[in-house]
């Protein structure tokens, strides 16, 4: 094994090929939209959709958020069942865009259902639920006996 | 009080403490082309309408959006998958685009941007005497 001196421009040289043909590719969609010629990047978005969520627990409540851009209020049922919270829905194309010619389709559509188990009993008849930018929120306040409770013991 | 708090100001060399909320998110974009212009439709839940800056520089379309996605202090996060940066894409504008007539929507967390096509490109009838 023999020493080699450093030399920085070789080293450039060696950046990896496909790091540049990522660049390559990134540019070529830049250039290519709006032209009209991008029906290869419409298939790598059509699995399930599985709207993201937090689940924020309060020492009295569970908050409950969920992504859902363009869903309608009256599309989403909110069930409590069993301690199992099941929200699900539907996202519908708009028909105004329907007989339009799709160059792009990244958003997700269809039907969607996700459960979650709550570590502690709810309060399921105040669950409470709103609806905002997109963004379904919903509280479910947690049973009396399910909150910590503060013991006064006296010691004598 | 106040005056520790002035020098700390001081001393960092911010008047204000920026949030840092992670790094920005790309939305996801639908493109339709229609007889005399396209229709792009980003998905932006949260963000608020208010704070969507939709800009045109050049042949660029900037869209920006911050987002304040906050839990109250001391929450136990069960489930944490919704993005905290703040909504950022930038598409490149055909020559074929009237920049002038550009048109911004915002409902139930989707952004609707209305491009016209400029004349040059748009298809023409023509009538048959």
């Amino acid at each position: 094994m023999s020493l080699v001196r450093w030399n920085p421009t070789r080293d450039l040289s060696a950046f990896p090929s496909d790091v540049l043909s990522m660049r390559k590719e990134i540019n070529r969609l830049f250039d290519n939209f709006f032209h009209g010629d991008l029906a290869d990047t419409t298939s790598a978005f059509t699995s399930a959709w599985v709207p993201a969520v937090d689940i924020a627990e309060h020492e009295g409540d569970f908050v409950v958020r969920m992504e859902l851009p363009g869903v309608k209020k009256d599309e989403v049922k909110i069930t409590m069942q069993e301690g199992v919270l099941t929200i699900q829905g539907e996202k519908k194309q708009e028909k105004e865009t329907k007989g339009s010619d799709y160059h792009r389709v990244e958003r997700s559509y269809g039907s969607f259902q996700r459960s979650f188990t709550l570590p502690t009993t709810v309060k399921a008849e105040n669950i409470d639920a709103s609806f905002k930018d997109g963004v379904l929120e919903v509280t479910l306040p947690k049973a009396e006996e399910a909150k910590p409770k503060q013991i006064d013991v006296k010691v004598k | 009080m106040s005056q520790t708090n002035n020098a700390l100001v001081k001393h960092n060399g911010e008047s204000a403490p920026i949030p840092f909320e992670g790094p920005a998110s790309l939305p996801p974009a639908d493109v339709a082309e229609e007889k005399d212009g396209y229709i792009l439709t980003m998905d932006m839940p949260g963000a608020r309408r208010e704070a969507i800056s939709v800009t045109v520089v050049g042949g660029t379309l900037a869209v920006k959006a911050p987002l304040v996605r906050t839990h109250a202090a001391g929450a136990r996060m069960l489930y944490r998958e919704i993005p905290r940066g703040s909504y950022e894409r930038i598409f490149t504008l055909g020559d074929g685009i009237d920049r002038e007539s550009i048109d911004a929507q915002y409902e139930n967390g989707v952004l609707t941007v209305r491009l016209r096509k400029s004349e040059a490109v748009k298809p023409k009838e023509i009538t048959i005497r």
